[in-house]
């Protein structure tokens, strides 16, 4: 068996040296290399191997030791590729030529491989597919960079390009590697309102997390604990998503994940780093900030690009549980179980046009049919549309969107629509980034859910300055007007990182 | 009237001739030197040949993934701080490197983006990185290009060709 492997081996050396005298690279570009060990269609392997420039020494691929027996390999090598054809170009495997011990020796020698050689090469050509692949480009010298080859990034956080996922051995199997981001934030806050108390608090701190489970699956999830009164936390799974992408037209996944309502709700969720002010719109406030949404969804979801051209159109089709039976209150709008027979359906268009670079514009149509844990109440019909316009560069941000909430008692009553809006805009100046924006939510009191609310509206302004790549802290002063309870004023001082 | 045409005369007339004068000699004076262009690099197996500038965005942007045979796109980038880098950055995604970094952390975050790209440290990096993945597309100087991999047209252009638009500073 391995007498037969050497005899491979060496069989494919004519055929590299042959190929190197004709181009510099031609073996090497079509058999596309990935390694020193190189598969061909026939499954056998072959080494490649740079030849140096007339003046330059002959050497190893870098990441090999340079030792005697390898240089006298590449020189015999080089040699071989550069001499006229016809030439004897292996020798029989029992012979045992004499070693020259310079390499001026062995530019004169005789083409055939030493045994040595042959050994190495027997060796490099069987090496794992792992080997260092500067050994694969034709390019590469030994002194050139000793860094090039790696994939380092000043930011940790960028770095989690999968060397399996990103393909860069295809036919390995593949290794999942999980890849974790940790978002926090802490602030102070201070608001006027009669019971409220000034002081520091934990915000919610979000571990985030992304496997590539093969080269079209992958798997996100996300956890947070919110610290509440008491010395306590809360900890949710807010989303755990298995995600098929077999093309960019086609992206399905199951689990528990954003309700594609709007935009606001998927572009930004838990890490409030992300987001410009220190807390979410009005209209798209969490359970524990009596939101109105249905911001999480448990189901399944299809999502991708239409082919459209310089339009940039999108698509998303979401079928999941909604909200959960028996709500009777914000506080069970995101289901962790679905617990009713009546599922939601959630469809959303938008478009990226070429032409203004930065803009977005979308519209979402939400369903879903409502059980109340007070059986005297009739069953509602819930839709929910939004639309949005967004419009971010570099410098600016420009963000408004609308809602619209009917819960229709399906006969049994009138129709009662709820609406929202808000509208964000802010410029950045460097690390700093002042930013305003206009909440304003309106139920009615024939609500079934929210009427409790009323109407809520009131600005925000801040400023938010990244100190850090990594890490940003916001100052924030809003005003709110409430109909159902007292007017009133906050500020915060927030810092907020990802780590 | 007379008074009027003095100071015409006088001085609107040599302000505006001296003034056109630097005008006329300031890009002569602080001529920027001239730019490289920069090559969009791929695998020599991918069958593009050509990509749209808008396409190219979108590809280093995170939202197309995939080459028309399928192969998953897997992006190639230069470290932070050097000039290719920089083009990039300005050039399709219109953004400096911490919105850069912001951006596809929370493209990633939202899901719309399949990872982070690799960061290469030298054009040789890059050139052996895209050399042994067939999904790959990266960046070089049109000069340190070799023939281990295939260079694209960007909108019908050449690195060199008039209107090819990607260019960086020279070394």
């Amino acid at each position: 068996m391995h007498l037969a492997a050497r005899a491979l081996c060496l069989a494919l050396v004519p055929s590299i040296a042959a190929a190197q005298a004709e181009t510099r690279y031609p073996a090497t570009q079509q058999a596309q290399p990935r390694s020193a060990a190189v598969a061909t269609p026939d499954a056998s392997r072959y080494l490649v191997v740079a030849c140096p420039t007339p003046a330059g020494t002959p050497s190893a691929s870098l990441g090999q030791p340079a030792d005697s027996a390898t240089r006298a390999l590449v020189a015999a090598l080089c040699a071989r590729a550069q001499a006229p054809a016809g030439r004897p170009l292996y020798a029989p495997l029992a012979s045992e030529p004499a070693r020259p011990d310079t390499e001026a020796a062995l530019a004169a020698q005789p083409p055939e491989p030493p045994e040595a050689a042959i050994d190495l090469l027997m060796r490099l050509a069987e090496a794992s597919a792992a080997t260092d692949a500067s050994m694969a480009h034709p390019a590469r010298h030994a002194d050139q960079d000793e860094h090039g080859d790696h994939d380092e990034h000043a930011h940790d956080a960028l770095r989690s390009a999968d060397e399996k996922g990103s393909g860069e051995d295809p036919d390995a199997p593949f290794a999942p590697q999980f890849k974790i981001h940790l978002f926090a934030d802490m602030k102070y806050a201070a608001i006027d309102t009669v019971g409220s108390r000034n002081g520091f608090s934990l915000g919610q701190f979000d571990l985030f997390g992304r496997s590539e489970l093969s080269d079209a699956l992958s798997v996100i999830a996300e956890a947070t604990l919110t610290a509440l009164p008491r010395n306590t936390f809360s900890a949710h799974l807010e989303r755990l998503m298995l995600t098929y992408s077999p093309t960019d037209l086609l992206s399905a996944s199951v689990g528990r994940y954003h309700t594609g309502i709007g935009y606001y709700n998927t572009a930004y969720h838990h890490g409030t780093w992300f987001q410009t002010a220190t807390g979410r719109p009005l209209m798209y406030n969490i359970d524990g900030d009596i939101g109105v949404i249905p911001i999480h969804t448990l189901g399944v979801s299809a999502t991708g690009a239409v082919p459209s051209g310089s339009l940039g159109l999108h698509y998303l089709a979401e079928f999941g549980s909604g909200r959960a039976g028996q709500a009777s209150a914000a506080g069970t709008t995101q289901p962790a179980l679905n617990d009713n027979n009546t599922p939601s359906m959630n469809g959303a268009l938008w478009i990226r046009p070429d032409a203004i670079d930065g803009l977005q514009l979308g519209v979402s149509l939400y369903h879903d049919r409502l059980t109340f844990s007070d059986t005297s109440k009739a069953r509602n019909d819930e839709t929910i549309a939004a639309a949005h316009i967004i419009y971010k560069t570099d410098v600016l941000e420009l963000m408004t969107e609308g809602m619209l909430m009917r819960h229709d008692p399906r006969g049994a009553g009138t129709a009662s629509d709820s609406h929202g809006y808000y509208a964000q805009a802010s410029r950045r100046f460097g690390s700093v980034r002042p930013y305003a924006r206009m909440d304003y939510l309106e139920i009615p009191k024939t609500d079934p859910l929210f009427a409790f609310l009323g109407r809520r509206f009131g600005p925000s302004v801040g400023v938010r300055y990244d100190f850090q790549p990594l890490a940003a802290l916001k100052l924030q002063t809003s005003h709110l007007n409430q109909t159902t309870r007292p007017n009133m004023n906050r500020f915060d001082a927030q810092v907020s990182f990802m780590f | 009237m007379r008074r009027l045409q003095r100071t015409l005369t006088h001085w609107v007339l040599p302000v505006l001739v001296l003034a056109a004068l630097v005008a006329a000699a300031k890009p002569a004076d602080i001529r920027a030197p001239e730019a490289e262009p920069l090559a969009i690099v791929v695998n020599r197996t991918n069958p593009l040949s050509e990509i749209s500038l808008a396409d190219l965005r979108r590809l280093y942007r995170g939202q197309r993934s995939r080459w028309s045979n399928g192969r998953r796109v897997t992006l190639v980038m230069r470290d932070p701080g050097t000039p290719e880098r920089e083009a990039i950055l300005q050039t399709l995604y219109g953004v400096d490197e911490d919105e850069y970094r912001r951006g596809f952390l929370q493209a990633v975050f939202t899901g719309e983006a399949n990872g982070a790209p690799k960061v290469l440290a030298t054009p040789n990096g890059v050139l052996r990185f895209i050399f042994n993945v067939p999904g790959a597309i990266g960046y070089v100087r049109a000069s340190e290009v070799d023939a281990s991999v295939k260079t694209l047209r960007v909108d019908g252009h050449l690195p060199g060709d008039a209107g090819y638009r990607l260019e960086v500073p020279p070394q």
